[in-house]
């Protein structure tokens, strides 16, 4: 048999079945596997990703965090500093008759008075918050702090579930007996919590001499009681804690950090694509490789 | 050496899996926020003069000269014939107060008078100048009872009225008195007196 004999031969023998071997099946499932994992966690990155990404940052897949909270009250959002209207100029009594007025127009307080006032502790942010709040009352005597035992100005304060912070439901408690008022929480994304303050100088309380003896000191020199309220939120180490009361009428908004699930499976997709692409391309090319040899 | 492309493949996705599933960690700053608010109240004031006297716990009494302007019984002009700051038959006069309120909240004042006459002078009061009482106590207190003095109104002056007339037998004159009566009092060896203390009691009002 010649040279050329040998060529046809090989020309005409039919292209063997090339079996799959049990490495190459190994392989590719571990490609899978490695695949599936590699979605996955992308997925636990772009959450991870959302967590410590800075706030406002704006990445495609990923809903920006902007943290925010608001304290207000019914007629107002407070600001650095805000005079709320917890005490009143005038007073009216059940017959709508006018009984206290300020003659300066300031806020005053006199035995038969009481108030309430609400105020809201607000996220208006799209991750969750950790607030604290703290409630002080002090009595100054021409803008000197003082110690007035029994001031006969009581208070209470509860949560809008009707945790009461201070007093209960048949108990007040007077102002000289109050410490500081704290207390702490978590507001979750579209929630609030809501306090009211009620305060009362009753019109019998029990000791008039006392009253009189304030008022009559009044005239002759400023006899105040302030109250100051503080508040100081954060952003929650976990965006998606919750908290608070739900707040059913506004609109609900994505949790910042959160993935945007269309732009996130169009990546993922994507990533899928580019991996059999580049394993289609390097299996084409090494199927290139075996005729260059035999030709080389 | 043979290579395997699909090892490598493996080897680099198995390198990516490696670093993403790193722990990602690092400072970055948190938001926070405080908000601060603040109310104040003044104690309203409690400011009631009487006869331009303050009243207070501390200040509760004042004085008044019952007998400061005597005039004659007729009420007209003042008594010549009885050495000032006397009485006797035929004198009168009045005595005011004059009760401010300077507060912040509504009042309301009542005014009760009691008399100290041991010696049974036959003085007559009246609240009007009108209808006369031969008692203090037997004064109508409707016009001296819980009677209103608001903070827009700021005053109120209640006058009482007395009298010592001239013949007991006068109608209207006190009924004990005579002229018997009226000269045993001139001639005691000590002078009677007639003591009027006036409680003005001034309340806020809810």
């Amino acid at each position: 048999m010649n040279e050329n004999d040998k060529s046809n031969d090989l020309k005409n023998e039919k292209p063997k079945k090339k079996r799959k071997s049990p490495l190459n099946i190994v392989i590719w499932v571990l490609i899978i596997i490695i695949i599936l994992l590699l979605c996955i966690t992308t997925g636990i990155l772009a959450m991870r990703i959302g967590n410590f990404l800075p706030n406002d940052v704006d990445v495609i897949f990923l809903v920006p965090k902007k943290p925010a909270f608001q304290a207000s009250d019914n007629d107002k959002i407070w600001d650095t500093e805000t005079e709320i209207d917890v005490f009143k100029a005038e007073y009216y009594n059940d017959e709508s008759v006018l009984t206290v007025r300020s003659w300066d127009g300031e806020s005053v307080i006199a035995p038969g008075t009481e108030n309430d006032y609400i105020f809201y502790l607000q996220n208006t942010g799209n991750v969750a918050v950790d607030y604290k709040m703290k409630i002080d009352f002090s009595l100054r005597v021409d803008g000197e702090q003082k110690e007035i035992a029994d001031f006969p100005v009581s208070v209470r304060i509860h949560k809008a579930g009707g945790e009461y912070l201070i007093g209960d439901e048949n108990t007040w408690v007077s102002v000289s007996d109050v410490a500081q008022i704290e207390n702490a929480g978590t507001l979750g994304v579209n929630s609030y919590e809501s306090y009211m303050l009620e305060w009362q100088w009753l019109f019998e309380g029990g000791n008039d001499e006392l009253d009189t003896m304030l008022g009559s000191a009044a005239a002759e020199k400023s006899i105040s009681l302030s109250l100051d309220v503080n508040t100081h939120a954060e952003q929650s180490a976990d965006a998606e804690a919750v908290g608070g009361i739900t707040d059913n009428d506004g609109e609900e908004k994505p949790i910042g950090g959160t993935i945007r699930w269309l732009p996130f499976l169009l990546l993922i997709l994507l990533i899928v694509l580019l991996v059999i692409a580049l394993i289609l391309a390097l299996r084409k090319r090494r199927k290139e490789e075996p005729k260059e040899n035999i030709k080389a | 050496m043979k290579k395997n492309y699909m090892m490598r493949i493996a080897s680099v996705l198995l390198v990516v899996v490696l670093l993403t599933t790193s722990i990602i960690s690092g400072t970055l700053a948190k938001y926070t926020s405080s908000v601060e608010a603040s109310a104040i109240a003044t104690v309203a004031k409690w400011d009631i003069k009487v006869n331009n006297s303050k009243i207070s716990v501390s200040n509760p009494n004042i004085t008044f000269d019952l007998f400061d302007t005597v005039k004659d019984s007729n009420g007209t002009g003042d008594e010549s014939d009885v050495v000032s700051k006397k009485i006797a038959p035929g004198t009168s006069g009045s005595f005011a107060f004059k009760i401010e309120n300077l507060s912040e909240v509504n009042a309301q004042y009542t005014v009760a008078l009691t008399e100290k006459n041991d010696s049974n002078v036959p003085l007559q009061y009246s609240i009007d100048g009108n209808t006369w009482s031969d008692s203090i106590g037997e004064l109508a207190t409707t016009n001296i009872t819980n009677q209103s003095i608001d903070m827009t109104n700021g005053e109120s002056t209640v006058t009482v009225y007395w009298r010592w007339m001239f013949e007991g037998t006068t109608n209207g004159a006190h009924t004990s008195q005579s002229d018997e009566s009226d000269t045993s009092l001139g001639t005691m060896d000590t002078a009677p007196t007639v003591t009027i203390t006036a409680t003005i009691t001034v309340t806020q009002v809810d």
